[in-house]
């Protein structure tokens, strides 16, 4: 509870985003409203064309919005243009699905660049560059041009480049959907560790699960220009209560229904008894025998969160001692069924 | 004509072609490349998006070019008369192509600078990069390969409106070979001066390409 006093370094208020196009009017986002404390990595995720990049760029001013307001570190966004704007924008930096690296400048120029436009003396910008470029683990490739570095290594130049203002906000718009799973281990780690060491709010725009799994601490799903469901991971995967946000957990919830029968139970592991074997203390200790249907754990910030449906026997006290058990042991349990 | 004195002709023509092509290329940018980035700018899908303007611009642009050389060449005699006292020579024909090409180089500039990626110039609007540091910083640099190649193209085209102008009185290579082939049916003395024309413009493009691919970083 002590979060929610907490001033948000960027707090979302009824934005709302109508294009005009051709076609008509297209809402890409519809009265949204978030709240991002300082410190958090906050995830964003939904299908294309839920308005997650619209929502990104309205953040940072890219967009302007219909209506609504951003408030960043108490200024509010809309409000402020020219100067003022570009002024508040370096501290608010962003890395991109393509990242956006200048072609024509090498490594440690690009890292430059930021510091070039605001002014920076040229050797002052040239030392912390290289700090960065050590920071992110490519020092090495000062020298070159993003056209002789693989997809991972451009995301590491332009994460040390977003980082060379000093700001208090990296804004990251599906910046591991162009790298291969390894690769996006390999910069969800770099930006975990960048978190840990300097404080920095990550604002994360996605629409893999896995990514959100991995580094956030919040999430937000985001369905057709509003939040479906916000609040921690660990609530999300464990309690997913919106029709977007079961999707994206149960992604393969359709084939598992097939399972569901008769009898059968969700059991939901939400991080507080991984280190107890619950579930096999349970079949001894009530002597009953299970079926299980469907299992799926994830670990998520050292905790394992996950699901699973069992068949219960045919006895209905057995099958009532049973649930007895879990609920006893602070497992919640549901029934289920097909109409999930 | 012996040899020395078509020689001497050529090398004294040749260099007048070159005078009169570098510095109108150099003016012709001097105009069109401001004129070309604004345009792109003002675009609705550039950065600075204002549609009267552009529209005003694009108008202006397409008379310019609409206008067949010879006869906006005519029309603005008046211009070098004006400012260096002779509608007539090499210095006074220089004026005079870059009033006819600057339009022609501002839509080159225009194309190059379009084929900017939009990905880097929204991420240096992220990172707090105001219009004019986004044209020197961004667009111009990015799109320098693309702006040299322009700039051949425009070189090139320039020096052959240096050599349409030799039939108002311009000097330079296409001088010699209007005079002499036409007015004088030496038919030889035309071809030299048209195989020179050629070879010029042949190194120009050469110059341009090689350059090109020499600062691209891509």
């Amino acid at each position: 509870m002590e979060q929610q006093k907490k001033t948000p370094i960027i707090g979302i208020k009824n934005l709302s985003k109508i294009f005009q196009t051709k076609g008509g009017e297209v809402t890409a986002l519809e009265d949204f409203s978030l709240d991002i404390n300082d410190g958090d990595i906050y995830g964003v995720i939904g299908m294309s064309g839920a308005g997650k990049s619209t929502l990104v760029r309205c953040i940072n001013a890219l967009e302007k919005p219909t209506s609504g307001s951003v408030i960043f570190n108490g200024k509010d966004l809309m409000a402020i243009s020219g100067d003022e704007l570009n002024k508040t924008r370096r501290s608010m930096s962003m890395i991109f699905q393509q990242f956006n690296l200048l072609s024509q400048r090498n490594v440690l120029s690009n890292v430059c660049f930021p510091l070039e436009i605001s002014g920076v003396p040229k050797r002052v910008a040239k030392k912390k560059a290289l700090e960065l470029l050590e920071l992110v683990g490519i020092k090495d490739k000062a020298k070159n041009y993003p056209s002789q570095l693989s997809g991972g290594q451009k995301q590491r130049v332009a994460i040390a480049r977003a980082l060379a203002t000093d700001p208090k906000v990296l804004l990251c718009d599906e910046a591991t959907s162009a790298l291969d799973p390894t690769t996006t281990a390999s910069i969800l780690s770099l930006l975990k560790d960048i978190h840990a060491r300097l404080g920095i709010t990550i604002v994360i725009i996605t629409h893999e699960m896995g990514v959100i799994e991995k580094i956030c601490s919040h999430v937000a799903v985001l369905e057709d220009g509003h939040i479906a469901e916000s609040g921690s991971v660990e609530q999300i995967f464990t309690h997913p209560k919106s029709a977007a946000a079961r999707k994206l957990v149960y992604p393969d919830e359709g084939m598992r229904n097939r399972y569901v029968g008769e009898r059968c139970i969700r059991i939901v592991f939400d991080g507080s008894s991984s280190y107890e074997p619950v579930f096999s203390n349970m079949i001894l200790d009530c002597n009953v025998i299970v079926n299980i249907m469907f299992a799926d754990m994830k670990d998520i910030e050292g905790k394992a969160l996950g699901h699973m449906i069992v068949q219960l026997p045919k006895d209905e006290l057995q099958a009532e001692k049973a649930i007895a058990y879990l609920r006893a042991k602070g497992i919640p349990v549901e029934e289920a069924n097909n109409e999930l | 004509m012996n040899f020395n004195v078509i020689f001497n002709l050529m090398l004294t023509e040749t260099g007048r072609s070159l005078f009169m092509t570098a510095f109108a290329t150099i003016g012709a940018y001097l105009l069109g490349l401001p004129l070309g980035v604004l345009l792109s700018i003002t675009d609705k899908d550039g950065i600075k998006p204002l549609s009267a303007l552009n529209w005003l611009m694009g108008l202006f642009i397409n008379i310019m070019r609409a206008v067949p050389f010879l006869i906006l060449a005519v029309v603005v005699i008046p211009i070098p008369r004006f400012l260096i006292g002779t509608g007539l020579g090499y210095q006074a024909m220089t004026i005079t192509l870059v009033i006819a090409s600057f339009a022609f180089v501002a839509r080159l500039v225009e194309n190059s600078i379009k084929d900017v990626d939009k990905g880097v110039i929204e991420a240096a609007q992220s990172m707090g990069a105001s219009t004019f540091q986004i044209i020197y910083k961004v667009l111009i640099p990015e799109a320098m390969p693309s702006l040299v190649l322009g700039a051949a193209i425009a070189a090139t085209t320039i020096l052959g409106f240096s050599a349409m102008a030799g039939i108002l009185g311009g000097d330079g290579l296409g001088f010699v070979a209007i005079t002499y082939g036409y007015f004088r049916w030496q038919r030889d003395i035309m071809w030299i001066a048209v195989a020179l024309l050629i070879i010029l413009v042949m190194i120009g493009q050469f110059a341009g390409n090689f350059i090109a691919r020499k600062i691209d970083k891509r």
